[in-house]
Formats: C-alpha cells, sequence, structure tokens
C-alpha cells in the first residue's frame, strides 16, 4: 500500500501554511505587472546608473553614495541567474521588485477591506505610472526601495492586530534592511514611530519589546558591512574614491567610520539637498503635483484625496502614520536640486495608491449604501468600467513613452566606443561613457587593455594634468572637450568620442 | 430620490481631477537615458556681458 501522508519538515509547515493562503488576487497582483514589466523590459545593459549598479552588483563592487550594500547583495546573487545577458538579469531584478511593491500593496489594501475592483484600479494606475513602469525596465534601486516600504507597512499593521515583541522586531528589521539599501528610509521613520507609539505605547517602549526591535534593526544594518569589507580586497569596480592627476585611483577609506559615513550618508550631494527657497520652492511643489497628477491619469487625484481623509477619520494612526511618510518622502525630493528626481517620487506614488485604493472604495460604497437595486448595479458597473478603464487607457499611453524592448543604445555606444579606442587607450567620460566601458570589460571581459575613468570621480585639474601628461604618450580620448583644454591638446572625432592629440 | 446624487458625486470625485487638464497635459516624453545625461556633471561657466563690459577700461 502506498503512504500518501508525506510529512514536511517541522521548519517547512509555516512556509506552507503562507503559501496556501496565496489566492488568485496575490497571484494577480503580481503577475499582472510582471508580465507587463517583462515584454517591456530592457533587453540588456542599460546607461548612466544602470550600468554602474549592474557592474558592481555582479563583481561585488562598490557604488557612490549611499553605497547601496543590500542592492549589491542581492544583485550579486540575482546576477547568476541563467537567462539574458547580465544587464538583462538585473533589469529583470527591477521587474521583480516592481511587481513585489504591488503585491505587497495589494496584502496592505485587502487588510483595510478594500475590494478586488478598487484595488485593481488604484494598484493598476500605479503599475502603469510612467515613472514606477520606467523603473520596473532597467537596473535601478527604486523598486527594491518600494518593496522594502511596502514591507515595512504591512509588518506594522500586523504588529498593530497583536503588538507582540517579535512582530515589532520583523518591523525592525526590514527597516535596517530598508535602510542598508536606501538611505531614504530614514525618511519613512517619523511616520513609523508615529504608529508604533500610538497604537500600543506602553507595549511597543516596554524594554522586551525595545530591545529585541533595536537588535533586529542592527542586524538589518548590518548588511552595511559589505563595503569595509568589500574595501580591504580593493574590487576592480569601486566608484567610492577619486582619481589623482596620475590616473591613480584613490579609494575612500571604508573602514575608516569617518569615510564609511560619509558615503552612506551621502555628503558628496550634500550641496543639492534643501535647495530650494521661497517662489523657487513653490514651483517645484507645482511640478511635484503635475507629476501626481501625470502619474494618476487626473482621474487618480479625486478619489485619492478621498482616500486619504477617510483613512485620517477610520483611523487616525494608520492615517497620520502614511501622511507623514508621504510627506517627509515628497518632501525631501521636491527640495532636492537634481534633474532625474522624477525618478525618486516613487515612495510617494506607492502611498498615494494605498489611499487611491480606499478612495475607490469609499466611492463604491456610497454607490451601494441606501440606494435601490437597480442603480447599485448600474451605478457599480459604471465605476468598475471607469476604474478599469482607466488602467487600460494608462497602460496603452504610457507603453510608447517607456517600452524599452528593443533598446540597445546604450551597449551600441558603449561598443561604439571601445571600437573606436586604439589599444591602450585612456577613456575619459562621463555617466553616459564611463560606466558602460566598464560593464563590457568587468562583466564581458572585453577589452581589458583600455582604462576608462569616469570625470565624476576626477577634478577638473586633475584631470587637465593627466591628459598633459598622458597625450603624448599614449591615445586619450574624452567624450566632450571642454574649452580649457583646447589650449593643451586638438581633438579630432572617432566615433562616439573625441581623440586627443598633443598640440604642435 | 437619492440614487442619482450618489452616484453623480462618484463620478464628480472620479473626474474632478480633469478640471485641471486645460493646463496640464498628459505625458508625452519618451523615458530614455538621453533625458539625464548630464544630470551629474558640472554645468558650463556662463559669463554674464554686462558685468565684463562695465569691468572694461
Amino acid at each position: 500500500m502506498l503512504r500518501t501522508d508525506v510529512r514536511l519538515p517541522r521548519v517547512l509547515i509555516p512556509v506552507t501554511r503562507r503559501m496556501a493562503t496565496i489566492d488568485r488576487r496575490t497571484v494577480a497582483a503580481f503577475s499582472l505587472p510582471f508580465v507587463l514589466y517583462v515584454l517591456t523590459l530592457a533587453p540588456t545593459v542599460y546607461n548612466l546608473d544602470s550600468a554602474e549598479l549592474t557592474t558592481a552588483a555582479a563583481t561585488s563592487g562598490i557604488v557612490r553614495a549611499t553605497g547601496y550594500p543590500l542592492y549589491l547583495l542581492l544583485g550579486r546573487v540575482w546576477s547568476q541567474l541563467p537567462i539574458g545577458d547580465v544587464g538583462f538579469r538585473m533589469n529583470l531584478f527591477s521587474a521583480f521588485t516592481g511587481a513585489l511593491t504591488i503585491t505587497l500593496s495589494e496584502r496592505i489594501l485587502r487588510r483595510w477591506q478594500v475590494g478586488s475592483w478598487a484595488t485593481l484600479g488604484a494598484l493598476g494606475l500605479l503599475a502603469c505610472a510612467q515613472f514606477f513602469w520606467a523603473m520596473s525596465l532597467i537596473a535601478e534601486v527604486y523598486t527594491l526601495h518600494t518593496a522594502l516600504m511596502a514591507g515595512i507597512i504591512l509588518l506594522l499593521l500586523r504588529w498593530a492586530e497583536s503588538p507582540a515583541p517579535r512582530r515589532l522586531a520583523l518591523v525592525g528589521l526590514t527597516a535596517g534592511l530598508g535602510m542598508a539599501h536606501h538611505a531614504a528610509t530614514v525618511l519613512l521613520i517619523p511616520g513609523v514611530v508615529w504608529y508604533v507609539v500610538t497604537v500600543a505605547p506602553r507595549r511597543a517602549l516596554a524594554p522586551r519589546a525595545v530591545l529585541p526591535m533595536l537588535a533586529a534593526l542592527l542586524l538589518g544594518l548590518s548588511v552595511y558591512l559589505y563595503l569595509p569589507l568589500r574595501y580591504v580586497d580593493a574590487p576592480a569596480f569601486n566608484y567610492a574614491g577619486h582619481y589623482d592627476a596620475t590616473g591613480v585611483f584613490v579609494p575612500d577609506d571604508l573602514q575608516s567610520p569617518e569615510g564609511l559615513w560619509r558615503l552612506i550618508t551621502g555628503r558628496s550631494f550634500a550641496g543639492q539637498m534643501l535647495a530650494y527657497q521661497g517662489a523657487e520652492l513653490l514651483g517645484e511643489i507645482g511640478r511635484f503635483g503635475v507629476r501626481l497628477w501625470q502619474s494618476f491619469f487626473a482621474v487618480g487625484i479625486g478619489p485619492g484625496v478621498i482616500g486619504l481623509i477617510v483613512l485620517l477619520r477610520r483611523d487616525w494612526r494608520i492615517g497620520g502614520m502614511l501622511a507623514l511618510m508621504f510627506f517627509f518622502s515628497a518632501g525631501f525630493y521636491i527640495d532636492y536640486r537634481v534633474i532625474d528626481k522624477d525618478t525618486m517620487f516613487l515612495p510617494a506614488y506607492v502611498i498615494w495608491a494605498l489611499w487611491l485604493g480606499v478612495g475607490y472604495q469609499q466611492m463604491l460604497g456610497w454607490i451601494h449604501r441606501g440606494s435601490d437595486a437597480l442603480t447599485r448595479r448600474w451605478g457599480g458597473r459604471v465605476l468598475h468600467g471607469m476604474m478599469v478603464g482607466a488602467v487600460l487607457f494608462a497602460a496603452a499611453w504610457n507603453w510608447r513613452l517607456v517600452d524599452l524592448s528593443s533598446d540597445w543604445s546604450a551597449r551600441a555606444r558603449g561598443e561604439a566606443i571601445l571600437h573606436a579606442a586604439a589599444p591602450h587607450a585612456l577613456i575619459l567620460g562621463w555617466w553616459d561613457a564611463v560606466p558602460l566601458i566598464e560593464y563590457l570589460q568587468l562583466v564581458e571581459g572585453q577589452r581589458p587593455d583600455v582604462q576608462a575613468i569616469n570625470r565624476f570621480l576626477i577634478a577638473p585639474d586633475a584631470m587637465r594634468q593627466l591628459i598633459r601628461r598622458e597625450v603624448a604618450r599614449r591615445p586619450v580620448y574624452i567624450d566632450s572637450v571642454p574649452d580649457e583644454l583646447r589650449a593643451i591638446a586638438d581633438a579630432k572625432l572617432a566615433g562616439p568620442v573625441y581623440k586627443l592629440q598633443p598640440r604642435e | 430620490m437619492n440614487r442619482f446624487p450618489r452616484v453623480l458625486l462618484a463620478l464628480a470625485v472620479l473626474f474632478s481631477g480633469a478640471a485641471l487638464a486645460p493646463h496640464i497635459a498628459l505625458p508625452s516624453q519618451p523615458f530614455n537615458w538621453q533625458l539625464y545625461t548630464g544630470a551629474y556633471q558640472p554645468p558650463p561657466v556662463q559669463i554674464y556681458l554686462p558685468v565684463i563690459l562695465k569691468l572694461a577700461p
């Protein structure tokens, strides 16, 4: 007789129980955005930060501030997947974490009794928002950040149901991991503290709850040890440091507390923080409002405001937590002077989508309460149709704006530069040239004879001295020629870069 | 009596954001890396001509 009662190891029982709770709604919340992202995913390495992050993750390297050690560790594992090239794999990682963000947000909305239609309408708009979609198609840090953020909110809601020290420790661990990934997780802390202190202050602040939580937080933060540990090994890819006038890389000392602190706090970007005042700041707030309106295709604005109000009235603790998270996340980046900040508002968009789900559910409730059967039936159908219609419209509209499935331009640019470079050349370039070259060299083994230096990592004076010294010794190329270089060397176009030659 | 106002209220909230449509356009700029090429490079030095003229002897 065959035995059918297969016994699972005891450690797997909670896992299998958790798996059993995964239903069609959760599967759809993950698979719908994931399929959308895979269909439009960049097919190979992308440019700028993407090339930097991909190269660093695949080679266990070090990136510029704020270090992103959790991303680099997870990316190192993910980059071993036997599918596509390494650039594609790391793009796929963003698609996975983007879809994970939507899945965790669905679990949050379910806890607030938001129905399937309202969830589909709200999270569908988030998944199809231009910059959320775009950041899910290339190797970037933002969708892992939003997934961890949604995880923190979900764990807080679980803890509030039964404020056990173990559950608070899980919040601490996820917050620590969140900070070890993206320093902007700090912007969520006021909301987290507000919620914990207003829900169960005595139980949260008791030593038997605080101490395990702090220990778990430190455990999460310990991922930062990746940086000093990798520094000791002098990784081939290191963006924490600078080049001197002889072309030698001088790494920042990440074993010293000051060096590590400078990197993880983003001191090198401090000049861009809190950068606007007065009318300029008002203009930036207006620009954020426009981005929000565009991301939620106008229809998500009114219901989002309703959701914010409803949540505050229904549970001022949860409402206050989300409002604080939104205020600090959006406020910090509104006042941050960089041209790519459109990509940094994703945490604020996730919170807006949660409000939108609550707002949609409230509107459905208006129709269902106190109406006759005919109105309930047709009113509900009209609203369902409009919610889903808005998502389909957003998907169709933004598809052509974000689709990168046939974009090989970054790889082509890197290969064209290497093709133009003579043996043992020195190439100086900005973010749209050098990280690509380094990816091709360090990940794919192309042209190890070439030295590439990111101009972000060398002071202008040092670069001039380096060129003056090297231009007579070996081929030197640069992506754009500053005026002050014209006195030292002649520049001749060679493919996508300029070849410098000593002045006669 | 209150069956239509409830539906209308829901639709009014849904389309309230559209009131800004005359002032804001839907996204139209394709996302690509070329948009952010100069993100972290210093801007070129700009010289304000009237100052030079004023300093000139």
